[in-house]
């Protein structure tokens, strides 16, 4: 069965504004994001995805990525392609370093996964 | 050498491939409606024997039963044909009528070579035994709760139990009991219960979809039923545990083909183009060995003669250099695996086709090799 996404929008902005940006990544990553529905509450994720993704800056991805497990490294990859799909003013840069960082820990195996998995970003 | 390529008619992407038992000849189809029979010479080369052309549209799949020397094809055409070697060398052949409006996609003989099972496109498995009486083949149809098409079959050693893999992203074990044919079977770890067409077990590869699958192999003793999807994984699921599913994501692309060579070990081939290990621990979990072979992607590129070549491949293809060859020994991926010699307890050899059109034979007992599979935890 499909997990449904339970994103907690609330605590994942309060996380960002205390500037614990790898937490909010986490809590935001581990809430089953590819589960949503309906149009609506997908573009909701996509921006809350794009909002976490670009308040991390370069310096802490690395340290971010290595807290995360297989199947978030996964999820994330799938936020990132979808950033490039629906790109903001300046984001395509910046994410093309995170793809960098987290290609070089999964390999092509998550590319591949964005592409063969149901549930999309 | 670990690796040799052996060279099969034309450089046309191979489809399939199936030995004889005495591995002496062996069956191709490139990509055509013609299923190629090659035997080797004393000097290593191939020569052509047979070609065996009845099918009207591509051959998908091929598989020779060892015991009663019997080839079996399918084809786009919606068709089987059962092959049969008369004293004279001649391969007779007959239709067998699957009843199905899709191309067969997959097919294999059961272990006792009295049935074979046929996967299609029209989301049925066709159960094919031989009636005596009237010398024609029958065919019987699994179809709930197939949702798509199958394109992976492979037997359970008590010659009932039969595992599917689907493009509904599901694994599934089905009873093929035939009680016109066959003693009723005694119970397995998959159940005890086999009707015909019951289905024993559904395996999800994955709660977000994961992918086509490609490949279904059970182990030796029937227990363990491996597959792979194109998610880029690998999957084993342990009957006796409780049908307890251990899945591994891996880094790679994904494979197309999978194979027991130990009572632990996994070899799968696919887009990577190399064979890869994999190690089942007790508990069924599955680690990545290493590849056959190191080489990946390299680019071995050769500069232009010239200046003016120079320019004008950087004006035609937009680079300037000329050549590209993969590292590895196949130019192109791995669709089709079998074991050449030995078998899924100790496989000593195994062959490998390919889209670049190459047979290539692993000799997994060859020095390097061997260092690669002690290495291997146990």
């Amino acid at each position: 069965g499909d997990d449904a996404a339970i994103i907690d929008a609330n605590q994942i902005n309060s996380l960002l504004s205390s500037n614990k940006n790898v937490e909010a990544l986490k809590l935001f990553l581990s809430s089953s994001p590819t589960g949503v529905k309906d149009p609506t509450s997908k573009k909701a994720a996509r921006d809350l995805a794009f909002r976490i993704l670009m308040a991390i800056k370069t310096a802490q991805m690395d340290g971010a990525i290595s807290q995360l497990d297989q199947d978030s490294l996964d999820v994330l990859m799938k936020f990132i392609y979808a950033g490039f799909e629906s790109p903001y003013e300046g984001s395509s840069g910046h994410l093309l370093v995170w793809h960098e960082k987290v290609f070089s820990a999964t390999g092509i195996g998550s590319v591949v996964r964005v592409l063969a998995d149901k549930r999309k970003a | 050498m670990a690796a040799s390529i052996q060279k099969v008619g034309p450089a046309i992407p191979i489809q399939c491939h199936a030995w004889s038992s005495d591995r002496q000849t062996i069956a191709v189809s490139h990509n055509d409606k013609l299923v190629e029979l090659y035997k080797q010479q004393p000097g290593g080369s191939w020569n052509q024997t047979d070609i065996l052309d009845q099918h009207d549209l591509r051959v998908n799949d091929i598989d020779w039963a060892p015991n009663t020397n019997r080839i079996v094809t399918c084809s786009a055409d919606r068709n089987a044909y059962v092959w049969v070697q008369g004293a004279d060398g001649k391969w007779k052949h007959t239709l067998v009528l699957l009843r199905i409006n899709r191309a067969a996609t997959c097919v294999r003989w059961s272990p006792q070579e009295n049935k074979f099972a046929v996967g299609s496109g029209a989301r049925i498995i066709s159960i094919c035994y031989l009636d005596e009486e009237k010398d024609w083949w029958v065919a019987k149809h699994i179809r709930k709760p197939l949702r798509s098409t199958i394109t992976t079959v492979d037997w359970h050693p008590n010659n009932i139990l039969l595992a599917a893999g689907c493009t509904d992203f599901k694994v599934r074990v089905f009873s093929t009991y035939i009680k016109e044919i066959e003693p009723k079977p005694s119970a397995t770890e998959w159940g005890a219960k086999m009707p015909f067409a019951n289905l024993m077990a559904e395996f999800s590869n994955s709660p977000t979809g994961g992918g086509w699958i490609h490949a279904v192999a059970f182990n030796e003793e029937g227990t363990r039923l491996a597959w792979v999807g194109h998610d880029s994984s690998i999957a084993v699921a342990d009957a006796p545990s409780g049908m307890v599913m251990m899945k591994l994501k891996t880094n790679l692309l994904p494979f197309l083909s999978l194979l027991w060579i130990g009572p632990n070990r996994l070899l799968a081939a696919g887009h990577d183009c190399v064979p890869v290990l994999f190690h089942v621990d007790s508990a069924g979990k599955v680690s990545q060995g290493p590849k056959l072979e190191e080489g990946g992607n390299v680019v071995e590129a050769t500069a232009a003669a010239s200046a003016k070549n120079m320019f004008k491949n950087k004006d035609r293809l937009g680079q300037e250099l000329v050549d590209s060859r993969l590292g590895t020994t196949h130019q192109n991926q791995i669709n089709s695996m079998r074991i050449l010699e030995g078998n899924k307890v100790e496989a000593r050899r195994v062959s490998t086709t390919a889209g670049d059109g190459a047979l290539v034979i692993w000799n997994l007992a060859s020095g390097a090799l061997a260092v690669k599979l002690t290495a291997l935890k146990i």
